[in-house]
């Protein structure tokens, strides 16, 4: 029984509208492309193992690889992969798979701060613009469109340029660039549940706002961002080895999945092990968020619910 | 509709395997079939900064402006001396201040004009007037003090105001080369502001080419003079390509897209051996760690001598650079007066020594600090991005306890703050580009350069030495105190002299009229 206020606000289940604000197709044309995958019987639970197996990588990965990531050998400079050094060594005789797998801890950190640091300022500063409205939501909104006026990764690039090249930096940098999107998805669900009984019962009893916001308002908004923030890890990780990429991310000799492929481009037509690796491993990584995120959005919007059973919605892909 | 929103597996499954196979046909060798082409193209990492002599330290513009422009002596780096090139013949008065130079009857410019004394003075004299032409200081100090005439059309007399040995060495530089007053007064009238900014991008020089079109950081080419005084040019244009990395140049090479690749890793050299041709050169420059005094603990003597312990140069150069580079111990490169081969056996690896070293000097826990390069810079001629170099210096010296931050700029915001003297450590080359030892240790020793006060390094005996070198008239006992010049600046200075690359151009087979020069990088004619 909720009373949508403003007319052409998105309820906050239409999630595909958040991050549309921008009007382009960028971060959506993703998903788009892997939505009808995602709707294949097993590729959500086939994304969470493989979600669950980089997260041990992560955590027990850099306990067990065979070599110290940063460890110069010069007795094996850009040797072939062997069974010796599984994945090859890079230009300095540093083992590739041991740090393919010490930079997964290093990106999925990453990637995952960068991301919380967006859910949380965006979602604070959404729910207060939308239940509160008035001027606070003025001035939060044009804030927010403000940050929304450039593409987000020119304005992670402009944050990690200005405050220099260093890991915390580009957490900021990423994270800056991106929690508007949730200040406008948290405040579509602000300005719902404004409105809504029980809300309305709760003001009535003399609750004040803040605690109606973390008690009532935010657990409607949980399901929506859970879906987001899921997809934006696997698209922060690729933002951040982007930035490392181009020399503005991460600093060498850190073991980070941009800066090796930024390191072995150049030697990809002598020694092609050292920039594939990490490019499988970001591929796969920003793969599994993204369908993870899709399947979690069947799970937990009930107006997708018809499709996922594959009744007659939409014919089944062969 | 449907199909239009979710592409089948199978068609993506063709998009993915034909890009595969568009790889796979990009990089699969296709040596060039064997016919003297009219257009020579090359692939450099190097652009150009402008097209003006005095003004151009660029290695790609010096590269170009060699070709176009000509001067009045050149240089034979085989026999070591000094030749006539629009100078046939020049005297030196006996106390070593007049210079006489005949200019050749038969020289013209690319136009067709005689290239004449009028117009050797006013290339000269418009170094002489423009202080902030980078290269110009070449010839400037010299130049400013002197008194310069033309007794008659195809004789110039420069009286200097004292003797100095570099200078006709520095004549043979491209910021002497000749330039045709009557063009430039057609082109640009008499401002000198007017005439610069025309000569930042038009040439008229009396060399092999003229430039015929430049599109800054995309290419440059070059078009052949008809009428060369010299001879026939081998090509009727040549081409250089703004190719940054060495995975680039490669592609276009077997692609047969260039003829030439300038910097290419020696693995990929190596690879291309047998197909194409490889041309070794020898390359003046030198690298170097450069340590700002100014900045604790460099200070110190010996926090500097272990420093040039602490570094592995064998396996940054039979390794990094899979063996393309010399050991070099000083800035003086073979084949210039007071070149010193044992300066190289110095300081070798030795990391207990380091430590040792710095427990001496008080910093037995090491210390930190931060160490700059150009960013997405590489190896002269070899292509070895200078990021690894910074990772194994590093670790080198991580062994010994002291931290390294690598810190990467772009060329001119590092350039800016190293002019400033606030950059503590960067990783610098420095070529020369006159055949005379002065330029280079001037700017490492001479403390009434600019170049020495970036690091904080005054040093009176050097300066003094360098200052009487300069006037001596006799080669050898010139030699003789550069040689004592590179002992202390290897001892005492704040430079860790590492090596100086052994340059490898790849070329297809039918290239011809390429020769590499140790200076000016390349010879079309």
């Amino acid at each position: 029984m909720r009373r949508v206020s403003a007319a052409g606000t998105p309820g906050p289940g239409d999630v595909s509208g958040s991050g549309g604000a921008r009007g382009r197709p960028s971060r959506y044309s993703v998903s788009g492309l892997l939505r009808p995958l995602a709707k294949l019987p097993g590729v959500g639970v086939a994304s969470f193992v493989t979600i669950s197996v980089i997260l041990l990588v992560a955590v027990v990965g850099p306990m067990v690889t065979p070599y110290d990531p940063v460890e110069q050998d010069f007795g094996a400079l850009l040797a072939p992969p062997s069974a010796e050094h599984w994945l090859g060594t890079d230009q300095l005789g540093r083992d590739v798979f041991s740090r393919v797998v010490a930079g997964t801890r290093i990106s999925l950190l990453i990637g995952v701060a960068a991301v919380l640091l967006a859910v949380t300022v965006g979602t604070v500063l959404g729910l207060l613009a939308g239940f509160l409205g008035g001027w606070v939501d003025t001035v939060i909104m044009r804030i927010t469109d403000l940050f929304l006026a450039f593409p987000a990764l020119i304005l992670a690039m402009a944050v990690s340029a200005a405050l220099g090249p260093s890991l915390l930096n580009v957490l900021i940098a990423v994270g800056a660039a991106w929690w508007p999107e949730y200040a406008r998805l948290a405040r579509s669900i602000g300005m719902v549940e404004r409105h809504v009984q029980y809300v309305d019962a709760a003001r009535g009893l003399g609750v004040r706002t803040v605690p109606i916001l973390v008690t009532h308002v935010f657990p409607a908004a949980v399901p929506p961002l859970l879906v987001k923030a899921t997809m934006d890890v696997g698209l922060a990780i690729v933002y951040i080895a982007g930035l490392s990429f181009i020399g503005i991310g991460v600093q060498p000799p850190t073991p980070e999945w941009g800066l090796m492929i930024s390191d072995g481009r150049i030697y990809m037509q002598n020694a092609w092990w050292i920039a594939t690796f990490p490019s499988l491993a970001i591929l796969l990584t920003g793969f599994s968020f993204n369908l993870a995120g899709e399947s979690l959005r069947d799970l937990l919007d009930p107006r997708h619910q018809a499709t996922r059973k594959g009744t007659n919605a939409e014919p089944k892909l062969t | 509709m449907q199909s239009r929103n979710s592409p089948r597996p199978s068609s993506t499954l063709a998009a993915i395997a034909a890009a595969a196979l568009g790889l796979i046909a990009c990089t699969a060798p296709q040596p060039a079939e064997p016919q003297t082409p009219t257009t020579l193209t090359i692939g450099w990492a190097a652009d150009l900064l402008t097209l003006d002599p005095p003004n151009e330290s660029g290695t790609a513009g010096i590269a170009v402006l060699h070709n176009v422009y000509e001067t009045l002596v050149s240089y034979d780096f085989t026999a070591g001396t000094l030749k006539g090139k629009l100078a046939t013949e020049w005297e030196v008065s006996d106390d070593g201040r007049v210079y006489t130079f005949q200019l050749a009857e038969n020289a013209t410019f690319a136009n067709g004009q005689p290239v004449t004394a009028e117009d050797v003075l006013f290339s000269f004299q418009r170094v002489v007037d423009w202080p902030e032409a980078i290269q110009g200081s070449q010839i400037r100090p010299a130049l400013a003090e002197a008194t310069m005439t033309s007794p008659d059309d195809k004789t110039v007399q420069i009286a200097l105001a004292a003797p100095n040995a570099s200078f006709l060495p520095s004549l043979a530089g491209t910021a002497a080369s000749i330039i045709s007053k009557s063009q430039v007064l057609e082109a640009a009238g008499e401002d000198p502001e007017a005439q610069r900014k025309w000569l930042n991008e038009n040439t008229a020089g009396s060399g092999p080419y003229q430039v015929t079109e430049w599109v800054p950081n995309s290419y440059v080419t070059l078009g052949a003079s008809k009428s060369w005084w010299g001879g026939t040019p081998t090509y009727e244009s040549v081409e250089i390509r703004s190719l940054q990395e060495s995975s680039q140049q490669q592609a276009a090479l077997q692609q047969g897209d260039i003829n030439v690749a300038m910097d290419l890793l020696p693995q990929q050299v190596t690879s291309l051996t047998g197909d194409f041709e490889v041309l070794e050169g020898v390359d003046l420059s030198t690298y170097y760690l450069s340590l700002n005094l100014a900045f604790p603990p460099f200070d110190v003597p010996k926090v500097r001598e272990a420093i040039k312990w602490a570094i592995d140069y064998d396996n940054i150069i039979n390794g990094l650079l899979a063996g393309k580079a010399a050991r070099a111990g000083g800035v003086i490169a073979e084949g210039l007066p007071g070149f010193d081969a044992s300066l190289a056996d110095d300081y070798s690896y030795d990391p207990e020594k380091a430590k040792a070293l710095l427990k001496e000097a008080g910093y037995a826990n090491g210390f930190s600090f931060d160490l700059y390069y150009v960013t997405g810079d590489s190896i002269r001629g070899l292509g070895v991005p200078l990021s690894t170099l910074a990772e194994k210096i590093q670790s080198d010296l991580g062994d010994v306890g002291i931290k390294v931050n690598v810190v990467a700029q772009d060329l001119s915001t590092l350039f800016t703050s190293y002019r400033a003297a606030k950059l503590p450590a960067l990783i610098w080359y420095f070529g020369s580009t006159i055949p005379d030892p002065d330029q280079i240790v001037s700017a490492h020793g001479d403390w009434n350069t600019q170049a020495t006060t970036r690091v904080s390094f005054n040093d009176r005996a050097i300066t003094e030495k360098i200052l009487r070198a300069r006037v001596l008239t006799d080669p050898d006992e010139r030699a003789a105190i550069y040689k004592e010049i590179g002992e202390r600046l290897s001892e005492i200075g704040p430079y860790v002299f590492m090596f100086r690359p052994i340059p490898a151009v790849v070329a297809t087979p039918d290239v011809s009229g390429f020769t590499l020069t140790p200076i000016w990088s390349f010879n079309l004619s």
